[in-house]
């Protein structure tokens, strides 16, 4: 991965009617790189995915990839960037066979084999679409936005309904991909597979930018507090009532003064009589940074 | 082989997978043609001069009305039409695959009908047979304009009430069952709007010889006016859909 800029996003507007879907809108993918597109529901995650794809018009702002302005990028553009919908569908007849066949003949390139057993297609060929389960409905639109190697491929919520095995498959996939020097803008509202996965993420809150950065930077962002997960052999804590909240036996602190809180926490379980079974100190997870920044709290 | 040649094959197959298709291209206008050739033969042979025409025009109307308005409108909701854009699949191509994939199905519906009612029901062949085909083919390609029309405009639910509702006027109103001067004045112009009543006069004026109450040949240009028309309606309302997806 190199710092040169594949997919560049800058000043993006779009509204519809008097809504204003995308206020102000500007970042950078770099080429080989995984890049998470977060945001709630109506952020304008998804009208800022269909103005990179090509499919709706910004009303202003420009838009780079690879060179390519993706209105009138024509039939090249399509090469460079692959596309994962959020609903994709096919017709329900059309065999996977077909449809990878029709879009590498408008693409004009051979069939990826290696794409094909890569995502476990060779046992589902002659099956019509309807026939396909989510989990290999997923597969399939994957296999089609790989079709012609594209430089860049964006996943919209690719794991959205997909089991705990489905979705493992299809990170190890989005990895192998990331190997192969292809570049994954990833949306997804699993903040879990955003963290474990993307090198660097964008958080868009009401058509705007709140924060860009890596997990580990937008997670160590100033004024953020810590979490401590303590569990005790008699678990006096919780007899005692002190407590933040309760887990399985484990009682979580939130802090922003970790150090002296930690020697403090220590001191009362000595005091009890107990002793500690498990401690862990760990920075706040993506999920509650993010719901920090959605409720308002403090982003860059 | 040519992206779009392997696409129109495709569509073709989808034709043939889909059984509400094949109901719509084949089963019920070929299961309505034997049923009205074996009813209509016996209890009013003068009906034998008309078979070919009448059971011809209700399959096309059948077929590339509702055989198309629905999948196109389908294409539009369900997302179909984005991800053809997405993965490099012109809009263009898209419409005239299936333009040209009805067309052929309903114009092999047609050769059925017509080369086995002489067979079946002792009805004469047309005397022009090229003039019925060029009929036939500038009919069906004016309902597949109308139908797909309705299909681009209306959402699926919506595209299947208008449709089934142009067919059933085309049946009343056309002449295909009943000669058209039957009909009060008023439901005569009426049926004016319709490509089928202009069908009807064409086959029986150009290729079966028979009198026509509208000018055979002023028919056949009306009907080439319906398909400029809509197909013109058509490209411009799949313009702008292809500019703003929704």
């Amino acid at each position: 991965m190199n710092g040169e800029m594949i997919i560049e996003v800058s000043g993006l507007k779009k509204h519809y009617g008097s809504t204003h879907a995308v206020s102000d809108v500007s970042f950078g993918v770099r080429k080989g790189e995984i890049f998470g597109l977060l945001g709630p529901n109506g952020a304008g995650k998804t009208t800022t995915l269909e103005c990179i794809e090509g499919i709706r018009r910004q009303d202003a702002g420009t838009i780079h990839i690879a060179g390519f302005n993706p209105q009138n990028g024509g039939h090249d553009f399509r090469r460079i960037l692959g596309v994962q919908l959020q609903a994709s569908a096919l017709p329900e007849a059309m065999r996977v066979d077909e449809a990878i066949s029709l879009v590498s003949a408008y693409q004009k390139v051979s069939w990826r084999k290696d794409i094909i057993e890569m995502l476990g297609l060779d046992g589902i060929l002659k099956k019509q679409y309807h026939a396909l389960s989510t989990g290999q409905k997923r597969r399939v639109n994957l296999a089609l936005a790989l079709t012609s190697s594209p430089q860049a491929v964006i996943l919209d919520e690719p794991t959205a309904g997909l089991d705990v095995e489905g979705r493992a498959n299809l990170h190890a996939i989005i990895r192998k991909l990331k190997g192969e020097g292809v570049t994954v803008v990833l949306a997804t509202h699993d903040m879990a597979e955003a963290e474990d996965l993307c090198d660097r993420i964008v958080i868009i809150v009401k058509g705007k930018v709140s924060i860009t950065g890596t997990p580990e930077q937008i997670t160590a962002a100033a004024g953020i507090s810590t979490n401590i997960m303590i569990r005790t052999a008699k678990g006096c804590l919780i007899k005692e009532g002190i407590q933040n909240s309760q887990n399985n036996g484990y009682v979580k602190y939130t802090t922003e003064n970790t150090a002296d809180f930690l020697m403090e926490l220590l001191q009362k379980v000595k005091d009890c009589g107990d002793t500690v079974y498990d401690l862990r100190v760990e920075r706040p997870s993506l999920e509650e940074r993010f719901l920090e920044i959605v409720k308002g709290g403090k982003s860059e | 082989m040519n992206a779009f040649l392997k696409h129109m094959l495709i569509q073709f197959k989808l034709g043939l997978r889909d059984k509400t298709l094949l109901v719509d291209f084949y089963l019920l206008p070929i299961c309505f043609y034997l049923i009205m050739g074996g009813v209509m033969s016996s209890i009013n042979p003068q009906f034998k001069q008309t078979l070919i025409t009448s059971m011809i025009v209700f399959g096309v109307t059948m077929g590339a009305l509702q055989g198309v308005s629905a999948p196109i409108a389908k294409l539009k909701e369900s997302g179909t039409l984005r991800s053809y854009r997405v993965l490099g699949i012109p809009a263009p191509s898209v419409l005239l695959t299936e333009v040209l994939s009805t067309f052929l199905h309903v114009f092999f519906a047609s050769v059925i009908i017509l080369l086995t009612a002489p067979v079946f029901f002792k009805v004469d062949l047309p005397k022009n047979i090229p003039a019925f085909l060029v009929v036939l083919a500038l009919f069906i390609l004016a309902t597949t304009a109308v139908g797909i029309f309705v299909g681009a405009i209306a959402k699926m639910h919506m595209a299947s009430m208008l449709s089934i509702v142009i067919f059933v006027f085309s049946v009343m109103l056309s002449g295909m069952m009943f000669p058209s001067n039957m009909l009060p004045k008023a439901l005569i112009y009426a049926g004016r709007i319709l490509p089928a009543t202009f069908a009807v006069q064409a086959f029986n004026g150009l290729s079966f010889d028979l009198s026509t109450d509208i000018n055979a040949g002023l028919s056949l240009v009306i009907l080439v006016g319906f398909s400029i028309v809509f197909g013109s309606a058509c490209v411009l309302k799949f313009i702008s859909i292809n500019r703003e997806s929704v």
